[in-house]
Parts: C-alpha cells; sequence; structure tokens
C-alpha cells in the first residue's frame, strides 16, 4: 500500500476503528441457548440445548472467580461449548455470578464445598448419570483440583485443569502480592467485594505495553489494511472488560494460601477441618499448560503431575498464553480437538 | 527477515514504530517484575481502598441520616437472604433425597404410583436401613460460615442411585421436572 493510499484510508478507518471500540458493549457474547438447573445466592447452573447428546458423561464447566465463563461459549462459530455440543457432549457451565458486598464472607470452602458440591450434584440428577468429568480453567481449575482431593472416589470420573495455578510460588503475581509488604486482610476488611476492575488492571499490568498499546494499535491496522476485525476483537473486549468483584473472604484465602503460603502444594491447605490433599486425587486427569502464559505459567502446575495418585495422567503442553489456549485462533483447530478426543475415550459407561 | 531497502516509506515507519513498541513492552515488562513495583502496587492499592471505604462511608452515613436505606442496609437485607436461601437449599436437597429414598422403595416393593402420605412409617425407616451406602457423591452440607461451621461428618453422602435408571425405566428429562424448573429464578 503506498502512503497516499493509506492517508486516503486514514479517515475512515479511524472511523471504523472508533465505532468498533466504542460499540463493544453491545456485541453479543454467549449465543448458545441454554437452560437454567439450579440456582443459589448468585451461583447459576446451566445445561446447553442439545439434541446429539451421545457420550453419556457430562461435562461440567468450571471458570475463574475473576472473569465470567462466556469464555467458554464467546460467540458462533467460535464457542467451546458449540464444539462439546456437536462432538456429542452432554454440557454444563457452572457459573460464580457477580458477588457484592453481602458476599463478604464467601471463602474458597463455600465455593469448593457448597456451591460446586452441589452444583455437582445437581449435574447429576439432571444428567440422570452417577459420573461427570469436571472441566476447570485458571481458579476455577484450581478450585476443581480441590474438590477431587476432597471427593477422590465417586461422582468425579474426569478432571480437566487448563492453565491451573497449583503452586504458584515463582509467578509474577507471587512477587506482586505475596510479599509482607502487600497487606491483603487490610484490602479484604476495607473492600468487602474487590473490585473486579482493579484486578484486571492488575492483569493487564503484567504486560502493560501489550495490554495498553499494542492491542488496540494492531486493530487499526488490520482496520487500516482493510480487514473486518469487529466480531472476533468485540467478542473477546467485551469479556475481558466485564470483571465481577472478588468476594473479599475468598480474596484473602486465594492471595494468603495460594501467593504468601503456598499451602495447596505442600498439603497444608484446609476446608472445613479437611486437609485438601492433592495425593488423594485418583481421577482421570488431563493437564493442558500455555508456554506462554503469564498469569499461570506452567512451572506453576506441572508440580501437580508428580503429586496425585490418578493412574490415567495426561500432559498437553501448548504454545499459546492464558486465554489464547481456549479461545485464540488456533484453539477450535488444536486444542479443543485434542480435548474431545481425551474426553471422548472416558465418557462410555 | 525483510531487507529494509526493498520496503516503502510508510513500511519502513510502520516497522520501526512495531520494533519501538516491542523493546518498549520488553522494557516495562521488566520494570513491573522487580520487587520494588510490588511493594509500590501495594501501597497504591492499600490507598485507592482507603479512599473507597471512607468516601463509601460517608455516602451511607449521608443517606442514613436522610433516613434513606444506605448500602450497608441492603447488603444487610441481602445476607438475611442469603441465610433463608441457603437452608431452603437444604431443605429442598433433603426432599429430593427423600423422594429418591421413596421411588427406590417402591421399585423394591412392586409398589407404584404411591406418595409420601401412603408409605408406613416404619417401611420407611426399614428403606432407610437397607439403602446401599457409597461414597464419594455430592451431600448437602450443613450449614455455611454465616450459619456457623459445618459438620465434619458431612462431607461424603450416600450415593444417590437414580431409580429410574436402576430399574430399566425411561430417564426423566430434567427440564420436564416441576422441582427443577420450580427453583429458577
Amino acid at each position: 500500500m503506498s502512503a497516499i493510499e493509506t492517508l486516503a484510508r486514514l479517515p475512515r478507518a479511524t472511523l471504523e476503528f472508533a465505532n468498533v471500540i466504542l460499540t463493544t458493549a453491545d456485541a453479543p457474547i454467549g449465543p448458545s441457548p441454554r437452560d437454567t438447573v439450579w440456582t443459589h445466592r448468585g451461583t447459576t447452573l446451566y445445561r446447553y440445548r442439545s439434541d446429539c447428546r451421545e457420550h453419556p458423561v457430562p461435562v461440567l464447566l468450571v471458570f475463574a472467580l475473576i472473569n465470567r465463563p462466556e469464555i467458554f461459549d464467546l460467540r458462533r462459530g467460535n464457542s467451546f461449548v458449540e464444539f462439546l455440543l456437536a462432538e456429542g457432549f452432554d454440557v454444563f457451565l457452572l457459573d460464580w455470578g457477580v458477588p457484592d458486598e453481602e458476599d463478604s464472607q464467601t471463602g474458597l470452602a463455600e465455593y469448593v464445598c457448597d456451591e460446586l458440591h452441589w452444583a455437582v450434584r445437581e449435574t447429576l440428577r439432571a444428567a440422570g448419570e452417577e459420573e461427570l468429568t469436571l472441566l476447570g480453567w485458571c481458579i476455577g481449575g484450581t478450585l476443581c483440583a480441590m474438590y477431587c482431593a476432597l471427593h477422590p472416589v465417586g461422582a468425579v470420573r474426569n478432571a480437566i485443569l487448563l492453565t491451573t495455578p497449583i503452586d504458584p510460588s515463582g509467578s509474577l503475581y507471587a512477587r506482586w502480592v505475596g510479599h509482607d509488604d502487600f497487606d491483603v486482610d487490610l484490602i479484604a476488611e476495607r473492600w468487602p467485594a474487590v473490585p473486579g476492575s482493579g484486578i484486571d488492571w492488575a492483569n493487564k499490568l503484567m504486560k502493560p505495553v501489550t495490554n495498553y498499546a499494542t492491542t488496540y494499535r494492531r486493530l487499526f491496522q488490520n482496520i487500516l489494511d482493510g480487514a473486518d476485525p469487529r466480531v472476533s476483537y468485540q467478542a473477546m473486549a467485551k469479556w475481558v472488560a466485564d470483571n465481577p468483584p472478588f468476594a473479599s473472604r475468598a480474596y484473602r484465602e486465594w492471595i494468603t494460601w495460594m501467593y504468601k503460603e503456598n499451602r495447596l502444594v505442600a498439603g497444608r491447605l484446609w476446608l472445613r477441618d479437611e486437609r485438601v490433599d492433592l495425593a488423594r486425587i485418583e481421577q482421570n486427569l488431563l493437564v493442558v499448560t500455555a508456554r506462554a502464559d503469564h498469569i499461570a505459567p506452567p512451572e506453576g502446575t506441572l508440580p501437580l503431575l508428580d503429586l496425585v495418585a490418578s493412574e490415567d495422567v495426561t500432559h498437553m503442553d501448548r504454545p499459546s498464553g492464558h486465554i489464547g489456549l481456549m479461545a485464540g485462533s488456533q484453539a477450535k483447530h488444536e486444542t479443543w480437538p485434542a480435548l474431545a478426543d481425551w474426553l471422548e475415550e472416558r465418557s462410555g459407561h | 527477515m525483510t531487507d529494509p531497502n526493498t520496503l516503502s516509506g510508510a513500511e519502513q515507519v510502520r516497522a520501526l514504530y512495531e520494533q519501538a513498541e516491542s523493546r518498549a513492552a520488553d522494557a516495562f515488562e521488566e520494570l513491573v517484575s522487580k520487587p520494588s513495583f510490588g511493594v509500590l502496587l501495594a501501597r497504591s492499592a492499600e490507598n485507592v481502598a482507603a479512599i473507597s471505604r471512607i468516601s463509601s462511608d460517608l455516602a451511607d452515613l449521608a443517606l442514613r441520616n436522610l433516613r434513606i436505606a444506605g448500602r450497608a442496609d441492603v447488603t444487610r437485607l441481602s445476607r438475611q437472604l442469603h441465610r433463608t436461601e441457603d437452608k431452603l437449599e437444604r431443605v429442598l436437597q433433603e426432599v429430593e433425597e427423600l423422594r429418591d429414598e421413596l421411588v427406590r422403595w417402591q421399585s423394591a416393593n412392586g409398589s407404584a404410583g404411591a406418595g409420601f402420605d401412603t408409605v408406613p412409617k416404619r417401611a420407611r425407616e426399614a428403606a432407610k436401613a437397607s439403602r446401599p451406602q457409597a461414597e464419594g457423591v455430592p451431600k448437602p452440607t450443613r450449614g455455611t460460615s454465616a450459619n456457623g461451621p459445618l459438620d465434619a461428618d458431612s462431607k461424603t453422602e450416600p450415593k444417590r442411585a437414580d431409580a429410574t435408571l436402576a430399574n430399566g425405566s425411561p430417564r426423566a428429562e430434567p427440564e420436564a421436572d416441576p422441582k427443577r424448573t420450580r427453583r429458577t429464578p
């Protein structure tokens, strides 16, 4: 493209760029039709509609506490839920909801021992099955690992953990919040619900130039070059900007137990008088790490492989980032089919 | 790598900008990974939390003095609702388990269509006593943090056997279950 041609396109590209940014909040995400199966407080269990459920063992998707679970079902044609349904799986989604000040006393024990526990129960009842697959991502994966450790035999047949922090001692987060200068108690006391925007800001600060400049520069460049990134950009940007607050007790426990004291991997984490011992995990286990993940780097997940008692353990390592692993352009060609293949072998009667 | 001599002026500018951006990204990532940046972040977070709390308290105080419900009142009411919902959830789970037991009991005794009222108490107790004990299937826990400590023995639960499946009859679709739909918001 010549300089004159570029200059001629500039006004239109600028207008288009502004329009894409300003209308991001209107982009539809989470398009797959679903039914509400169960609710408790802010937590909701959804079941996605399907007329081709071939595999009897249902899949329960569990996402992190700091973003919304719509990333599993981002947009039509690029939805993990849509893919699983097409592969014949019975798909459920656990939505933690949006905590507020009244949820300040909700801790990790409530998430694992109540909400997740009951969601598993309701999933089994709704599907009419006795076993399911737990698929957890990020903090959701850690909560699933805790649940599997507390219930090694029974409801959970398979566990899939995606970019899951298990031993985050070497991570950038640990450097930020793991030291004594970061007074997590003060933060948790002053904010009954720690604002999601603050956590999102911290996440973006890990790669400040990439998140605050490169993303927008690339978007503008694509528009200037004549591409149409509106649909893909808006869906992802809308999801990224939707940050629910972190219930203060859960936040305090998460930071203290995981980053300050590193209790989980050391086997010193207790929930409701029961020790969360990862060595008790016996489920078929698939651990997926992303090489370019700066939020939950692979080194923080891999210790799990040596701890668990499962006889069936698989590890997949992908050359993507924390979110790109499942929502990137290559995910539906590489990661999703690999997950489905692994699941299919373990989802029969 | 593309030869810079073959690039047009605009492309050269673009390449230079991308190079500068890449270097800036590396420099900033190195900066934020320093321990001192962690301390700076910690102090900033504490200050923002303090300012936020003070302004929130002031606003709440003003509203309460005007006899208007403030955030604290809404939070208190919401917590009461949560406690009620917790109790309701546990009651519903108990009812579901009793219903499952009844279906199992009916299947085991060859009766059908009987409701709760028609099952003799002794028979229910006998059915309960003979219920197979399996482990690892979710059970409603006793209490939440809002209601005090939980029972340690509530971690495991007798396995929820799906009686209709166990007896080979068709599986009920959950959407059609009035108990499930009743509980949706």
